[in-house]
C-alpha cells in the first residue's frame, strides 16, 4: 500500500451484501423505542406537562421531560 | 387492526412462515420477522429505493407492497442476490469502484442493477442513469455507481 493507492473499503463487502448492521437492523431482548414530542413553537417557555394521555397508551414504560 | 394474518413468502429460494398484520408491506415481514435487514426502510414512502426487492424478477419497492399480497410469488433480497459466499458480480463492481460510501442505498442499488443486467447485459450510461433514477444516494456517491456499472458492461464486450 502507498500513496496515491485506492484501498478498498474495509466494510464495503458487508455493505453491498446486506451483511452490515445498522442501529435500526439491531434487535435486543425486551428492546425498548423512543418516540420524541417536540414543541411546535420555536424558543417557547415550557409552562408544564399533560402527560395523562401518553401515560394511557399501551406499552408506555416512562415519559422523559424536560424540568420547567 | 390486531387481527394477525399466517403469511407463507418465498425468500431466496426458501419458504418462511410470519405473522403479520394485515397492513404489513413486504419490508416489514423481512426486516421484523425474517430477520433479514440487508433490506433498508429508507423513507418507507416509495421514494428513495433502500427498500428494493425482487418480486418474480421485477424490481418492487417493498415499502409498498403488501406483505399479504405478494402470495406464492418469489422474492429476492440483496441476502440472496449471490450465492452466500463470494459476492455477486454487481456487488464486486460497486466494491471495487469505491461506490460504497455510507451503504444505506447500496442494497437498493445492488437490486436496481441486478435487474438491469439481468435484462440488458451492456446498457449504456443513459440507460444505466434511467435504470437507477429510482434510487436515492444522500452521500451522492452516483458518479461512482455509474462507473461501477460500466466496469460490468465493459467487461462483457
Amino acid at each position: 500500500m502507498s500513496i496515491g493507492a485506492s484501498p478498498p473499503r474495509i466494510e464495503a463487502a458487508d455493505k453491498a451484501t446486506g451483511r452490515a448492521r445498522y442501529v435500526d437492523d439491531i434487535k435486543l431482548p425486551g428492546m425498548l423505542h423512543t418516540a420524541l414530542l417536540t414543541s411546535p413553537h420555536a424558543h417557547a417557555r415550557i409552562c408544564g406537562y399533560r402527560l395523562d394521555a401518553a401515560r394511557a397508551l399501551v406499552g408506555v414504560k416512562a415519559i422523559l421531560i424536560a424540568l420547567t | 387492526m390486531n387481527d394477525r394474518l399466517a403469511l407463507l413468502v418465498k425468500v431466496n429460494g426458501e419458504l418462511h412462515e410470519a405473522l403479520a398484520s394485515p397492513a404489513a408491506t413486504l419490508l416489514e415481514v423481512l426486516r421484523d420477522q425474517l430477520s433479514l435487514t440487508g433490506t433498508k426502510r429508507g423513507c418507507n414512502h416509495g421514494v428513495c429505493g433502500a427498500c428494493t426487492v425482487l418480486i418474480d424478477g421485477k424490481l418492487a419497492r417493498s415499502c409498498l407492497a403488501l406483505a399479504a399480497d405478494v402470495g406464492e410469488r418469489e422474492v429476492t433480497t440483496v441476502e440472496g442476490v449471490a450465492d452466500g459466499v463470494s459476492c455477486s458480480a454487481v456487488q464486486r463492481a460497486l466494491i471495487e469502484s469505491g461506490a460504497i460510501q455510507c451503504g444505506f442505498c447500496t442494497p437498493g442499488f445492488v437490486m436496481a442493477l441486478t435487474y438491469l443486467f439481468a435484462s440488458d447485459p451492456r446498457p449504456n450510461r443513459e440507460t444505466i442513469r434511467a435504470a437507477l433514477s429510482g434510487n436515492l444516494c444522500r452521500c451522492s456517491g452516483y458518479v461512482k455507481i455509474v462507473e461501477a456499472a460500466e466496469r460490468i458492461a465493459e467487461a462483457r464486450v
